[in-house]
């Protein structure tokens, strides 16, 4: 048998394999992660009729009005005894779906949740501290507002908000006064300046020349990343934020305009500069990591051979956390970032497992997260991939 | 993933695979409970009920 020598590939060659391969399999993801939302949008559903009786207790029959649950006591009652109505917002993880019952003078006398997709135990804390029970005995004459007649609930504030924002429509249409708009004005507090803040501190840095003042504001950035970001507002960003998105999740921008700034801002840099923001700016997670990587003296450890495996590895995590959260319709159930835990001090046994590993970890490695677990840095890839790509064209 | 690339020796390639596969099962783990948990969050719907009939 004669033995034909293999000619090897050119770099260029390998090159252009490289980059037709990523192109297919970014076709592919999209593809994919297209037919994850018709399934989760096709098989979510819930029937809210039968949940009447639960917030209207002496109800018997139940006719619905365009929309609205109309409740008798008897068979061939003709006068309500109660109304009923389905409220919708969105909280940190998606829809809260709440059935609210109403009586003849417009008070509300039941609540009850019909579907979530929030983080199961800080949701039930809001149960168990009595939130719901605030709301009962309102009429639409209340403003039903976190922070004046309604207290909120510390770590739980999205959810919270939520709740009150749809118990508060349901209400006003049931009353069929008029619908109200919502009284609240845009939310624009300290988040959200300091999210622009850091922001503008990164273009400007992007933009200098100087070395030393470029290392000393991402110092800065870095610092207030984990001070701010991280401890005191306690909304990093997570693929929690990129699958709500993709689901059509998205927030009333009057009440979370932070949401669209963070999301927002990321892509609209990535995808401006090329360069991505979040992470080698103010993530607070990395500066954290990079905090502990200075107190062991970490390095990168890049293996030549294996570094394509773990950054395609990195990707198909990634991948795998959006269609999955997309097919269940639950956004914050696969993401499994331990920032949360590390910030508020709360979590599960196997996330603290997580974040204890990832940050001795950090100690040894340089930021082993953000460079081979974490799905925020292939999603923004992603986009400046698409960016480079359309550009070629 | 970019920047200036460093020699890792053997038994660093080991660690760090070591700790991949480590923190990939903790992962499955995390996202497989919380799926089971939400799932019985959802079936559960009674627990987020508030009527004046109901016991605090």
């Amino acid at each position: 048998m004669s033995s034909v020598p293999r000619t090897p590939l050119l770099p260029m060659m390998r090159f252009q394999r490289r980059k037709r391969l990523e192109r297919f399999a970014s076709i592919a993801a999209i593809v994919i992660i297209t037919a994850a939302w018709f399934y989760g949008l096709t098989t979510q559903h819930s029937d809210a009729s039968e949940l009447v009786a639960n917030v209207l207790p002496d109800v018997v029959r139940v006719v619905e009005d365009r929309g609205i649950f109309i409740g008798y006591d008897s068979q061939d009652s003709n006068t309500p005894v109660g109304y009923a109505g389905v409220g919708e917002a969105v909280g940190y993880g998606g829809p809260v779906r709440l059935l609210v019952g109403v009586d003849p003078a417009g008070e509300v006398v039941g609540i009850q949740v019909i579907q979530h997709r929030e983080t199961p135990g800080f949701f039930r804390r809001l149960h168990e501290s009595g939130f719901f029970r605030q709301f009962l005995g309102r009429t639409s004459d209340s403003p039903m507002l976190l922070g004046q007649d309604i207290d909120g609930i510390s770590g739980a504030t999205l959810s919270a908000e939520a709740i009150a924002a749809g118990i508060r429509q349901t209400v006003y249409e049931i009353t069929a006064t008029e619908l109200k708009p919502e009284p609240r004005p845009v939310a624009f507090g300290l988040p959200e300046i300091t999210l622009i803040a850091l922001y503008a501190v990164g273009l400007f840095s992007a933009r200098s020349h100087n070395v030393h003042l470029k290392k000393y504001l991402r110092i800065g950035m870095l610092i207030a990343g984990v001070v701010l970001l991280g401890f005191v507002f306690n909304r990093p960003l997570t693929v929690a934020h990129v699958t709500s998105f993709l689901a059509g999740y998205w927030p009333d921008w009057r009440n979370d305009l932070y949401w669209f700034l963070l999301l927002g801002g990321v892509v609209l840099i990535t995808f401006v500069r090329g360069k991505n923001p979040y992470c080698s700016w103010f993530c607070p997670f990395g500066a954290v990591q990079e905090c502990f990587g200075m107190l062991g003296g970490a390095k990168p450890y890049r293996p030549a051979r294996l570094n394509r495996y773990l950054k395609w590895f990195q990707r198909s995590l990634a991948f795998a956390a959006i269609v999955l959260g997309l097919a269940l319709r639950q956004p914050t159930v696969t993401s499994y970032e331990p920032f949360s835990t590390l910030f508020t001090l709360r979590g599960t046994l196997f996330v603290w497992a997580l974040l204890v590993i990832v940050l001795f970890a950090s100690m040894i490695i340089r930021r082993p997260f953000c460079n081979y677990l974490c799905p925020i840095d292939p999603v923004v890839d992603f986009v400046g991939f698409v960016r480079n790509w359309l550009r070629q064209q | 993933m970019t920047g200036t690339q460093v020699k890792t020796k053997p038994f660093e390639v080991a660690l760090l695979l070591i700790f991949v596969v480590v923190c990939t099962i903790l992962i499955v783990v995390i996202v497989v409970s919380a799926i089971e948990q939400n799932a019985t969050t959802v079936i559960d719907q009674s627990i987020y009920l508030a009527s004046p009939t109901e016991t605090p």
